[in-house]
């Protein structure tokens, strides 16, 4: 069965995760960005522009990545930004950011709806990946 | 006019305080022979300034009584002039992965301004503050929004308008962070930019919206995307009852996607209840690499009326991200208490539990009492 099959099934059923596909999603920054870290970090009220909780706006692909990193997505690093601030390539377990989505040494974010495991290893994942930039 | 100079004071002290979101309470429609959000409402999506039956309602049918005219009827604005205030504050407990903390905070306060009779040409503008500025320091005005302001050119059973509002889709709680809200881009300071148009009949309301990306990411938090929105309601029953087939296509530089779906809506006239349902489904692509998402999101409440002045409801909600994915589903329940002691003033309760991938061994939990005034 092809994935659209798959796809149209599962909507069919309205089913609650009697799927399986984590495995095809990439651990691509434009991808978690678009498909996790929009949606439910650059909320109004959080990490809007206009927001910007913490003095973090995670509102655009390119943005987001460079507070996170401390690096554009050519590499160049940011001025007056600390380098890995919240992400450090290929060190998944001492970034900063999966400390705070698995609220294990502080408090979790987001602070109202946790992310599930599956988001948090796609993290993971691009992380321990090296973090590379793909936003166009 | 001491009801007005209290009003008046209670508004300036809060004003300076959050900008929230609130609209309709969608109950209200049917079950208080109100057929169509705009029977009380200047809106066509509702929300916002009431008009004068509107104002009438709040104080005969809603409340437990009072004059629900502006500033009481203490000063009556011009007829080409329409005015009022939302007040909101909130205080609860939030108890997710972290350790139960409590909250309180100013959660709405917005002035409704609307230039223009009941037909042909007007302009509404909603100014409110929100919560904290762009740090370090910004100007004062990085606290103003205005989420909606839009010219309108009403006809006898038709209107026109252009500015930014929220395209008409679902059941349109006032309650922003509901699922069918939340997770469609229909949240917090999200009204995109764009043209609208509706028309109603005896029996059925259609709207269409075409929409584009706010201007400026200081408007607030909207995707990036244009797009377009249908909806199409047909009341049934004797306007007991409605169902309504809605539509959005939307996309942008990082996602596309499309959704489809229904409102179901049926007064209860012996139960004293209200129903209302929504069902949305939806595929989301990515141009930049990723495999589709079909997405659901689905709500179902009750809302229980037993007399003027109280309404005790709860609901079911569901959101799935990624159809195809175990463990990213979302569902919550919530419990609501709402009391209108007079036409201007509510205090509600909400409770609520969520849990992802339905597992409620350790479910986050909202307590949140709010008080809110309509002046």
């Amino acid at each position: 069965m092809n994935v659209d099959r798959r796809l149209l099934l599962c909507v069919a059923v309205a089913g609650l995760g009697a799927c399986d596909r984590g495995s095809d999603r990439p651990a691509d920054w434009s991808y978690i960005h678009a498909a996790i870290i929009r949606p439910s970090c650059a909320t109004a009220s959080c990490h809007s522009y206009q927001r910007s909780a913490g003095g973090l706006d995670l509102s655009t692909s390119a943005g987001a990545y460079s507070v996170l990193t401390g690096h554009t997505c050519d590499g160049a690093a940011l001025p007056g930004v600390a380098d890995h601030a919240y992400v450090d390539p290929d060190h998944p377990d001492d970034s900063q950011l999966m400390h705070l989505l698995l609220g294990d040494r502080t408090f979790v974010m987001p602070p109202d709806v946790p992310l599930p495991p599956v988001e948090v290893n796609l993290i993971r994942a691009w992380i321990y990946e090296g973090a590379s930039c793909d936003t166009p | 006019m001491r009801h007005a100079l209290i009003a008046l004071a209670i508004g300036v002290v809060v004003l300076w305080a959050t900008a929230g979101v609130a609209r309709a309470y969608p109950q209200f429609q049917l079950s208080t022979g109100a057929d169509r959000c705009t029977a009380c409402h200047f809106s066509p999506s509702g929300g916002g300034l009431l008009n004068d039956y509107g104002r009438d309602e709040a104080g005969d049918t809603i409340s437990g009584g009072g004059d629900g005219r502006f500033l009481y009827g203490a000063w009556t604005p011009p007829d080409a002039l329409q005015l009022g205030l939302d007040l909101r504050a909130a205080a609860g407990v939030k108890d997710s992965l972290d350790p139960a903390y409590a909250l309180a905070f100013p959660m709405q306060s917005d002035i409704y301004a609307r230039v223009g009779g009941s037909s042909g040409l007007s302009f509404t503008a909603i100014l409110g503050l929100r919560d904290s500025a762009r740090p370090p320091a910004s100007p004062w005005f990085d606290m103003l929004a205005s989420r909606e302001h839009y010219v309108m050119y009403q006809g006898d059973d038709w209107y026109v308008r252009a500015g930014r509002f929220f395209p008409i889709y679902g059941v349109r709680s006032q309650d922003h962070t509901i699922y069918v809200r939340k997770f469609l881009d229909l949240g917090l300071l999200q009204e995109p930019y764009g043209v609208g148009a509706g028309k109603y009949g005896d029996e059925y309301e259609a709207h269409v919206m075409v929409f584009a990306p706010q201007p400026s990411p200081f408007f607030g938090a909207a995707p990036n995307d244009y797009g377009v929105a249908a909806y199409y309601e047909r009341r049934v029953a004797d306007s007991k009852g409605a169902w309504a087939a809605q539509t959005r296509i939307m996309g942008g530089p990082d996602e596309r996607r499309a959704m489809v779906g229904g409102v179901g809506k049926y007064w209860l006239e012996d139960q004293k209840t209200m129903l209302l349902g929504e069902l949305d489904l939806g595929v989301q692509t990515f141009p930049h690499g990723g495999p589709a998402r079909g997405q659901l999101a689905a709500y179902a409440g009750a809302s229980y009326l037993p007399k003027p002045g109280w309404m005790f409801g709860g609901d079911l909600q569901a959101w799935k991200a990624d159809l195809l994915l175990t463990g990213d589903s979302r569902t919550a329940t919530s419990l609501n208490a709402q009391w209108f002691p007079s036409a201007h003033w509510e205090v509600h309760l909400l409770g609520r539990l969520e849990a992802q991938a339905l597992r409620y061994d350790h479910p986050e939990l909202l307590a949140l009492l709010q008080l809110h005034y309509y002046l």
